[in-house]
């Protein structure tokens, strides 16, 4: 009886969110009240946005350096996916701290859970680098397996990329002339700058008690911010007067942790240092570098040795732009799914994220053994 | 050469539309091939799905770097 309801409730919305979303006011026209429950696309930013409008001088030195990159050192923002990322490492501590506070020889459900887990993933590690090994490559892997698992799946929880503070279009405004100020004498870049942000759509935000939201089938009214050559002079059609309503674009104060390459960068460079120390510790210096600078076998073992070489710079990059790709697309798909069917047209695609969460971790874990194996076994000349 | 509006979007659909070609042909072929095996051989499960993933993962790369360059170009480019 309940799940009658339930499924009949769930197809009420699925037909309201079809016909009130902006895919049914395609179909339907405005004027016979198609897209009545839709509002404008969520703002898609590459970047993580900041959380705070001014940068933390964090180091006063070069404060007089006009180099961009001393810049970008020293005024730090603290950023929504650091924020995830900080609370995904408190998740993982406080789970860690739970499931041994009370070991048992008997397990009870959690530790069972956990063991079930980690002794699918000894039996994988012994499957490919032998029993004797597991020991050393056991604690990394299982790490950046429950890092990235646990950063994906917090990332869809509700809140994430949903709660956060409006940037109004002075705001937007002093971004982009703070833009172009940083990255001076690049006289002849100016004008791609500009071409960037030349029209910038805005949401509409009413005011609520304390909280601004962002009411539904606000997207007729289209509010857009036009920037010409230069940034000062952004023009936002429609002036809102009304002080109750506020016209930008929402900055989350959480955003999934890997939609952001410095996070999943680190996590590459931590996974290829350690493939790296693990070869130069089993095999020692010279046999282990000897794979990429390689004078013994005549100049093809020299080409072959340089493509090896290049080859671990590709592995960092796909290691890094495989799982932003992925999780950073899920979102865009998220987003883009709420806006064409609300309400429930999200429903599947969650699923398709949790499981997309599960086994890019897998994969970016199994990739580190797989790789780490590779450079723990000494180059055998019968391999070519 | 700038590019811009219509002509950005356009070129960023054909990026990620012909870059997704290939590897969705790879992952069919490799998903196919996998099913094959543990039809013939259902004991091998565990290791084919492994590597059938592991495979998925290297073919999947190639349709994130084409997304990679449908992003620089809507963003950066």
């Amino acid at each position: 009886m309940n799940v009658k309801i339930l499924l009949i409730s769930i197809l009420l919305l699925t037909l309201l969110g079809v016909f009130g979303g902006k895919l049914g006011s395609s179909v339907i026209p405005e004027s016979w009240g198609g897209g009545f429950f839709s509002s404008p696309m969520g703002h898609i930013a590459i970047k993580a946005e900041p959380v705070h409008a001014e940068p933390i001088k964090s180091l006063s030195l070069g404060t007089n350096s006009s180099s961009k990159l001393v810049k970008d050192i020293t005024n730090t923002y603290i950023t929504n996916t650091m924020i995830a990322t900080w609370l995904a490492i408190i998740v993982l501590i406080v789970f860690a701290w739970l499931v041994n506070k009370n070991k048992n020889p008997i397990p009870n459900r959690l530790q069972g859970f956990v063991e079930i887990v980690m002794e699918f993933f000894i039996t994988l590690i012994g499957g490919i680098v032998g029993a004797t090994q597991v020991k050393k490559f056991f604690p990394l892997i299982m790490t950046i397996f429950l890092f990235i698992v646990i950063a994906n799946w917090m990332g869809i929880l509700p809140g994430y990329g949903t709660i956060g503070w409006i940037e109004t279009p002075e705001i937007i405004k002093s971004h982009l002339s703070h833009g172009e100020s940083s990255s001076d004498g690049h006289s002849e870049l100016d004008d791609n700058h500009d071409s960037k942000y030349d029209r910038e759509q805005l949401a509409k935000f009413v005011k609520s008690g304390p909280v601004y939201i962002q009411p539904l089938g606000s997207v007729k009214e289209k509010i857009s911010l036009t920037c010409g050559l230069d940034p000062i002079h952004c023009e936002s059609t429609n002036e809102l007067t009304n002080p109750n309503v506020q016209a930008g674009r929402l900055s989350p104060y959480l955003r999934s942790a890997n939609t952001d390459v410095n996070t999943t960068l680190a996590i590459a460079i931590v996974a290829m240092v350690m493939i790296h120390w693990w070869g130069l510790r089993t095999l020692g210096p010279l046999t282990h570098l000897g794979k990429f600078i390689n004078f013994k076998e005549g100049p093809a073992g020299f080409v072959v040795g340089l493509i090896e070489a290049i080859s671990e710079v590709a592995r960092l990059i796909s290691f890094t732009f495989r799982l932003f790709g992925n999780i950073f697309a899920g979102e865009v798909l998220l987003i883009v799914v709420a806006f064409l069917i609300p309400l429930t047209g999200i429903l599947v695609f969650l699923f398709l994220e949790v499981f997309v969460g599960v086994v890019q971790a897998f994969i970016f874990s199994i990739l580190t053994l797989v790789f780490a194996a590779t450079a723990t076994t000494a180059h055998s000349a019968d391999e070519h | 050469m700038e590019i811009t509006g219509d002509i950005k979007t356009l070129a960023a659909a054909i990026a990620i539309g012909l870059g997704a070609l290939g590897p969705g042909l790879g992952i069919g072929m490799l998903a196919a091939k996998a099913m094959e095996a543990i039809g013939r051989n259902p004991e091998a499960r565990g290791p084919i799905q492994q590597n059938m993933i592991l495979g998925l993962a290297f073919a999947e790369a190639i349709a994130i770097y084409a997304f990679l360059m449908a992003l620089i170009i809507i963003f950066v480019a």
